[in-house]
């Protein structure tokens, strides 16, 4: 682990109409591990997802993305530093292929320009090709290569979020943001997604996962953040997690509740 | 869908340029030209409509900036076309970028209402200013196509000069629609949040767009300036937006194929009514019902997707 984390929220809170969403929320990640941030439905994760990544004016507190204060960042800033996220609702190009929206997840890297477009110079035509061999190997990555030329918009529920996790890793980010990327998914998919996260935080990507499939988040969290009411209540192991009385109470309880 | 150059089109491109073979009438070259530069005109609308998905309506005043700064500066200060070219390519550009920054920041029929206003100033201030500008007589005395010692003084070599206009249009921005730029830019139209997610700056994208179309609208009046030789602010009127948004939309909005093929069509479409006084906006307002209601994304797309309907109504069980 290293030693000082890629990103770090302070005191982080966020009202909306004088109710409190998200409070005092605190806590660092670290390169090259996955976290997961449960709670109960309206716990604020998905808030605290959308300020991190800057879809959320105004908020207290601070957040720093190695070392950089980024609470005056727009969410477009905060991709082209490295943070990349996937959305609970998937926001995909419907009009476009699979393959096209993958290739535009590369936005942050592109160099062509407009008169290198115009005058359809080898070195457009050249990005272009190596754009295309790239979000091909991206698609078979998460297992959706197949569909490369498929319309986005016609991809059915489980296709579309790997999809979005391709394109948002197409960004090249060291810190990857996933708004329940197992919503739609079989347990197999479900299995191959977290084996992918896996190898993804090997080669030191920081993963943040907002997930209400239990056995996922166990299975692939090395750290979990659990919220409830805004505020963060535990945080740690799975095993730390698990037998908080707090979080008990106010989450996996209900779960071993309910799957007994 | 993507915009690359299509065989079908390049086809077409090529049976307009065998016009001239078939008939040497001034009349007939004269609409086929106009036709031509509406379709410029539309395919660079669509751009920011179509693609983008933005609600602009200010082509009519970008048409008419090229067209303006065409005329008064060959016409009254005697530049020649290697400077008064790029010069109103370069004001469009900067116009648009302008009127884009604050524009862009409002949407849908916010939007809408700040372009459509822009067109409208336009028209008004041109039509206000008899000096330099003509006021509502416009201006006369605009040279033809002229480079060098040559000059394009008949009704042909006018015809093929705009004829390579809209070529290098339709190739230039099929090549825009089908790198990162067009993709951006039909981003834009599907999921704004999405765009941000892949770190697209919205209003920069946008502003970027808007000017890049502008000057697709300001080449199209720097084209219809030394094509007709004569402009007036009601070349550039009301009328003009909403025919241009017709062609948009009849051919298929997003769609550069269609665009062409629509603008096309609807420009000809006067000359089939010409006899009929008044019926004109009649047939163009019924027809966008007719599309909106029955074929809304456009009749090219329609029809490009009947063989897909067919085969999948074959696989049905």
């Amino acid at each position: 682990m290293s030693k000082s984390p890629i990103l770090s929220l302070a005191d982080v809170g966020k009202s909306f109409d004088a109710v409190a969403a998200v409070s005092n929320v605190g806590f660092d990640l670290f390169e090259g591990r996955i976290y997961a941030l449960i709670g109960p439905n309206g716990a604020g994760k998905t808030t605290l997802l959308n300020i991190i990544s800057g879809y959320v004016g105004r908020y207290s507190g601070s957040i720093t993305l190695r070392d950089q204060t980024i609470d005056n960042w727009t969410a477009s800033r905060r991709v082209l530093e490295g943070m990349a996220r996937t959305f609970q609702i998937t926001q995909l190009f419907d009009h476009m292929t699979a393959l096209e929206n993958v290739m535009c997840g590369f936005h942050p890297h592109i160099t062509q320009s407009l008169a290198s477009v115009l005058l359809g110079l080898r070195s457009f035509m050249a990005e272009e090709r190596a754009l295309r061999l790239r979000a091909q190997n991206l698609l078979e990555t998460v297992g959706a290569g197949g569909y490369a030329n498929e319309p986005a918009g016609l991809l059915p529920f489980g296709l579309r979020r790997r999809l979005e996790v391709a394109r948002a890793l197409a960004t090249q980010p060291s810190l990857l943001l996933l708004d329940e990327p197992c919503a739609g998914l079989s347990g197999a998919e479900a299995s191959e997604l977290g084996r992918l996260l896996q190898r993804l935080s090997g080669q030191g990507m920081c993963v943040l996962v907002v997930e209400h499939n239990m056995p996922f988040v166990l299975g692939v969290a090395e750290e979990i953040v659990v919220l409830d009411a805004g505020e963060v209540i535990a945080k740690g192991g799975s095993g730390e997690v698990r037998n908080d009385p707090r979080v008990i109470e106010a989450y996996l309880g209900e779960v071993e509740h309910g799957a007994a | 869908m993507t915009m690359r150059a299509s065989y079908p089109i390049m086809a077409l491109f090529v049976a307009l340029a065998a016009l001239p073979l078939v008939t040497a009438s001034p009349y007939h070259l004269t609409v086929a030209g106009l036709a031509l530069i509406f379709a410029i005109l539309a395919q660079g609308t669509n751009l920011i409509m179509g693609t983008a998905g933005q609600a602009s309506f200010a082509h009519a005043a970008f048409f008419g900036l090229g067209a303006y700064t065409t005329a008064v500066l060959s016409a009254k200060f005697d530049f020649p076309l290697w400077l008064t070219l790029p010069i109103a390519l370069c004001l469009s550009f900067v116009v648009g970028s302008l009127l884009a920054y604050p524009a862009l920041r409002v949407k849908g029929f916010y939007l809408a209402l700040v372009t459509l206003a822009f067109s409208e100033i336009f028209t008004s201030v041109v039509g206000e200013m008899p000096g330099v500008l003509g006021g509502t007589e416009g201006i006369t005395g605009i040279p033809p196509f002229s480079l060098g010692g040559w000059s394009a003084e008949s009704r042909m070599s006018k015809y093929y000069i705009v004829w390579v206009g809209a070529v290098l249009a339709y190739v230039s921005l099929a090549r825009l629609g089908a790198s990162h730029f067009g993709r951006v830019a039909r981003s834009l139209r599907d999921s704004e949040t999405g765009a941000t997610a892949i770190g697209v700056n919205l209003i920069a994208a946008k502003v970027r767009i808007f000017a890049v179309s502008a000057v697709y609208m300001g080449f199209a009046g720097f084209l219809y300036a030394h094509f007709m030789q004569y402009i007036s602010p009601t070349s550039f009127g009301f009328n003009v937006t909403i025919l241009v948004v017709s062609m948009v939309v009849v051919g298929g909005l997003g769609d550069a194929t269609g665009v062409l093929v629509g603008a096309l069509v609807l420009s000809l479409l006067p000359q089939l009514t010409r006899d009929y006084v008044g019926v004109e906006p009649v047939i163009y307002g019924g027809l966008l019902i007719i599309i909106i209601l029955l074929l809304p994304e456009g009749v090219v797309p329609a029809l490009r997707s009947i063989p897909r309907r067919l085969q999948r109504k074959a696989a049905a069980p």
